[in-house]
C-alpha cells in the first residue's frame, strides 16, 4: 500500500471512524482502525462491542493519490495523536510486507507497527432490508429530541434503546427511563417500509453527529438484529437491543386538566435558578403551583428556599400543586424548538405533559414525584 | 395526656438463650457466648441462668469462667442470627402495640397505653406478651411496666429479680422499692457519676430525689436534672418507633439465611432470594425509608473456600418496593454467580433516605404498589408470616414456610 494523503483530509477521516474504536479492550487488534486502499475508494473501519463504523473517502487523484492499494490495521489512538502532529502537507503513506507503516513529510518520518488485515472482525454481510430515508439533518433532529431520556441504569436494559417505530409514513423515536418519556417523530418521504426495533440510545449518542447538519439522504436499512445508517461518506451497522420495548402509546393523555403556556426560556430561567438548590435534594425536586398566579419553589431542609411567580402567557382549567424533578423538565424544554411552551397536566399525582405551543411534535412527560 | 403505660422487654441472656433454642442439646447446661472459643481469651458475653450459678458473669474474661465452671459450653457469637431474633421479638411486639422502640438488641420499650384494654390489665398484657416469646423463641423476657420509659427501665431490673419476671410501678410507690436502692443503680449513673453523688454525700436515689435540683443543675448542668428527674420518676420522652419522624434511619437493613441443602438451579435461588428481598423490605418500610443501594452475597458449600460474592448497585431511583429492588437483586445475582452450588443468601438495602418523596413511574404504580405491599405488612403484623404469602413461596425451593414453622433454628409442632 502506498498513498500520499493531504494531512487535514487524513486526520479529520481518522477522528471521524476512530470514535467506533473499542476504548478499553483485551483483543488489541479491536483497539486498531482497519485501513484499506483501492483503486477508486479508500475505507476506514473501526468496530466495538455495540457498533461499526466504516468511513469511506473518494479517490479524487488531489487530496488523495494511490500509487498501490493494500490493507492494514493500525492502532487508532496512537494513529492519530501522530498524524495530529505532522505538518499540513501531503503526506506520504507505505506500508510493507510485515506490516510496519511509514508516515513521511520531507525530512521527518513516523514508523509504526501494524496488524494484520486478515485478522480484523469481517464486516457482517446479512440480507438487508431498506426501510427508510430520511436527511442526516432531520434524522439528527429526531434522535437528538429523545436521546437524553433514555435510561442509563441496568434494571431494564430495553429502556437503554431509542424506539423507532415507523407507521403510515411517520418514524416515531421514544425513549423512556420510566420517570420521563421523550417522542418525536418525522415524515417519511419516498418508499417507505412499516416496521420497528430498539437502537442503544449510547451508540446513536457517539454516533450521530457523523450525519448531522447535512441534507443528504441517510438510508436506514434493517438485518437480523442490527440497524445499517448509511450515506455517501459512512456506513454504521448498529447492534439492535432485543426485548419487547413497553408499549408507550396508551401513556401520554389526550386531555388536560390543567394548561398553562410558558415562555421557553423564561421557564428555563426559572427552573435554573430552582435548581441551585433544588440539585441538592434527592429528587432535584421544584413544586409548581398553579392558581392566582403560577409559582415555582423548592426547598432544602438545611440550604434554604427559593421562590418565584413566573408570567405565563394563558393558564386554563384546574388549580394545580405538583412536584417533579427539575432536571426532566429543564432537559425538555432545552430540545423544544419553539417560543412558547405548553404544560398540560391532570393533578399532582399523574404525568403531565411538555410541548411546544400549538404543536405535538416533541412530546415530553415527566412523571411527579410524590411527596408526604 | 393521662397516664401512659410503657413496657420494657428484657431478653433473658440473650445470645446464651438465643444459642440454647438453636441447639436443644444445650438446654439445662451452663452455655456462655464468648468471644473466640479457640484462643481462650476474650470475654464471655452472655450467660445462661446455668452459668451464672457457677459465678460466672457477662464481661468477664473466658479462662476465668471457665475456671469457675469446668463444664461449660463455649459458644462463638452469631451477631447476625442475634439481630434476626431481635427483629422476631420485634415482630411479636408489634402485635400489642404499633409504638415498639428497640432500645438495645435484647430491651425493647413497648407504649401499651392505647391497647392495654385489648388485653384486660397491663399484668396480662406482659403475662402474655412472655409466653408468646418463650414459645416462638424459646427465650424467656422478663418486663417491668410503668408511666414512661425510665420507671419500666427501673421496674424491669425489679422484675429480673422475681420469679414471674415481672414487676409494674404506677410512680407512686417510688419511696417503696426505688428510693432505697443505691445511687449507681439508677438508669444513667455511671461509676463517675456515682461517685460525684457519693461525694455530695448521695448515696440512695431517694436522697438524689430530694436534694435541690438547683444545686444539681449548677454542678452537672443538663445532665443533672435530667438525673434528678429520673430520681423522681419523670420521663416525659415518648416511645418512638424506628422510622417515625424524629428516628434515626439505621445504615442498612438486610437478611441473610442457610439454606437446608446446596441449591444449584437458578429458579429456587431466586426464589429464596425474592423472599429475602421481601423481608428487607418488609423491614424498611417499617422504618419509613427508601433504599438506595441494594446488595446480594452468596456463598458456596464449602464455607473455607472463596465460591461465593457480594456485590452491590445502585437502584434506579429510592425505593421500597420489591418489583423495584427484586428486579436489581436478579440482575446481580445473574451477573455474578458462576453456577456453583449455594448454601448462604443474603440481600441487604442501605444508602437509607427518609421516605417523604417518592419518583413516581410510568410502567409501575407506585402508589398501588405500596397500598399493597403496606396492606401485606398489615396482614403479617396481625396474622402471622403465614396469613399471606407470594404464591412462588409453595414452589420447591422456597424457604418462607419452613422460615416461619421453624422458629429459633428447630420445628416447632
Amino acid at each position: 500500500m502506498r498513498i500520499t494523503v493531504q494531512q487535514t483530509t487524513l486526520i479529520t477521516a481518522l477522528s471521524h471512524a476512530a470514535r467506533g474504536v473499542e476504548a478499553r479492550t483485551t483483543m488489541p487488534i479491536l483497539s486498531g482502525l482497519l485501513w484499506e486502499v483501492e483503486t477508486h475508494a479508500m475505507r476506514f473501519t473501526a468496530t466495538n462491542d455495540d457498533y461499526t463504523i466504516v468511513h469511506r473517502l473518494p479517490i479524487d487523484g488531489e487530496t488523495i493519490r494511490v500509487t498501490a492499494s493494500g490493507r492494514v490495521v493500525l492502532p487508532a489512538k496512537l494513529t492519530t495523536d501522530l498524524v495530529r502532529r505532522l505538518p499540513q502537507v501531503p503526506l506520504e503513506v507505505t506500508v510493507d510486507a510485515q506490516n510496519v507503516v511509514h508516515f513521511s513529510a520531507g525530512a521527518l518520518e513516523y514508523t509504526v507497527h501494524g496488524m494484520e488485515a486478515e485478522d480484523f472482525p469481517r464486516l457482517p454481510t446479512l440480507p438487508l432490508t431498506t426501510m427508510w430515508h430520511v436527511s442526516g439533518r432531520r434524522l439528527a433532529a429526531l434522535f437528538r429530541h429523545v436521546l437524553f431520556a433514555v435510561a442509563v441504569d441496568q434494571t431494564r436494559p430495553i429502556l437503554k434503546g431509542v424506539e423507532l417505530v415507523a407507521e403510515e409514513r411517520r418514524l416515531v423515536a421514544t425513549a423512556t427511563d420510566s420517570h420521563r418519556l421523550a417522542q418525536s417523530e418525522l415524515e417519511l418521504v419516498g418508499e417507505a417500509t412499516d416496521g420497528k426495533l430498539v437502537v442503544p440510545g449510547k451508540s446513536v449518542q457517539e454516533v450521530i453527529g457523523l450525519f448531522e447538519a447535512r441534507e443528504e439522504p441517510v438510508e436506514l436499512a434493517l438485518g437480523d438484529k442490527v440497524l445499517v445508517m448509511q450515506d455517501d461518506r459512512f456506513t454504521v451497522y448498529f447492534r439492535l437491543l432485543s426485548g419487547a420495548y413497553p408499549d408507550t402509546r396508551m401513556l401520554i393523555p389526550r386531555e388536560a386538566k390543567t394548561s398553562v403556556t410558558f415562555e421557553r426560556l423564561r421557564l428555563i430561567d426559572a427552573l435554573e435558578r430552582a435548581f441551585v438548590i433544588a440539585q441538592h435534594n434527592r429528587n432535584q425536586t421544584v413544586r409548581l403551583t398553579v392558581g392566582e398566579t403560577v409559582e415555582l419553589f423548592t426547598v432544602h431542609p438545611e440550604l434554604g428556599k427559593y421562590n418565584e411567580t413566573i408570567a405565563v402567557r394563558a393558564r386554563q382549567g384546574d388549580d394545580l400543586v405538583i412536584w417533579f424533578n427539575a432536571r426532566y423538565l429543564l432537559d425538555a424544554l432545552k430540545y423544544i424548538d419553539a417560543e412558547a411552551v405548553a404544560i398540560g397536566a391532570n393533578g399532582a399525582l399523574s404525568p403531565f405533559v411538555v410541548r411546544p405551543e400549538g404543536a405535538t411534535v416533541p412530546t415530553h412527560l415527566i412523571v411527579p414525584v410524590k411527596t408526604g | 395526656m393521662s397516664e401512659r403505660i410503657i413496657f420494657l422487654a428484657d431478653m433473658e441472656s440473650f445470645f446464651a438463650s438465643v444459642e440454647v433454642a438453636d441447639r436443644p442439646e444445650l438446654a439445662g447446661r451452663p452455655v456462655v457466648v464468648a468471644g473466640d472459643p479457640e484462643r481462650r481469651h476474650g470475654i464471655v458475653l452472655a450467660a445462661t441462668p446455668e452459668a451464672k450459678r457457677c459465678g460466672v458473669k457477662t464481661a468477664m474474661p473466658l479462662f476465668q469462667a471457665e475456671r469457675l465452671c469446668p463444664e461449660l459450653v463455649v459458644v462463638r457469637p452469631r451477631m447476625r442470627r442475634y439481630i434476626d431474633v431481635s427483629l422476631m421479638i420485634s415482630d411479636i411486639l408489634y402485635r400489642y402495640s404499633d409504638l415498639v422502640e428497640p432500645y438495645s438488641i435484647d430491651e425493647q420499650f413497648v407504649d401499651m397505653t392505647g391497647t392495654v384494654h385489648l388485653f384486660g390489665t397491663p399484668g396480662a398484657a406482659a403475662r402474655r406478651m412472655q409466653a408468646e416469646i418463650r414459645t416462638k423463641t424459646g427465650i424467656r423476657a422478663r418486663i417491668g411496666i410503668g408511666p414512661n420509659k425510665v420507671l419500666a427501665k427501673m421496674a424491669c431490673d425489679v422484675a429480673k429479680k422475681r420469679p414471674e419476671g415481672l414487676f409494674r410501678t404506677t410512680g407512686d410507690d417510688l419511696p417503696a422499692w426505688l428510693h432505697p436502692l443505691p445511687v449507681g443503680e439508677l438508669f444513667g449513673v455511671g461509676e463517675r457519676m456515682g461517685a460525684h453523688l457519693e461525694r455530695m454525700g448521695i448515696r440512695t436515689v431517694g436522697q438524689l430525689a430530694d436534694f435541690p435540683v438547683e444545686r444539681l443543675r449548677r454542678r452537672f448542668g443538663l445532665v443533672g436534672e435530667r438525673l434528678w428527674r429520673f430520681a423522681n420518676g419523670i420521663d416525659p420522652s415518648p416511645v418512638v418507633p424506628p422510622g417515625a419522624p424524629g428516628a434515626e434511619l439505621p445504615k442498612s437493613i438486610g437478611h441473610g439465611l442457610t439454606l437446608p441443602y446446596d441449591y444449584a438451579r437458578q429458579r429456587e435461588i431466586e426464589i429464596v432470594l425474592l423472599e429475602l428481598t421481601d423481608q428487607v423490605l418488609r423491614r424498611l418500610r417499617r422504618v419509613g425509608a427508601l433504599a438506595r443501594t441494594v446488595s446480594v452475597g452468596a456463598r458456596g458449600a464449602d464455607f473455607r473456600r472463596e465460591s461465593g460474592f457480594a456485590r452491590e448497585t445502585a437502584l434506579p431511583t429510592p425505593t421500597d418496593l420489591a418489583e423495584d429492588v427484586y428486579a436489581a437483586v436478579k440482575a446481580l445475582f445473574r451477573r455474578h454467580w458462576t453456577g456453583v452450588p449455594l448454601r448462604q443468601l443474603f440481600v441487604a438495602v442501605s444508602g437509607l433516605v427518609p421516605g417523604d418523596a417518592r419518583q413516581l413511574d410510568l410502567f409501575i404504580d407506585r402508589i398501588k404498589s405500596r397500598r399493597l405491599a403496606r396492606e401485606v405488612d398489615a396482614l403479617l403484623e396481625r396474622y402471622g408470616p403465614t396469613s399471606v404469602m407470594r404464591a412462588v413461596s409453595l414452589l420447591p425451593g422456597a424457604q418462607a414456610l419452613r422460615r416461619a414453622t421453624k422458629i429459633g433454628g428447630h420445628e416447632v409442632e
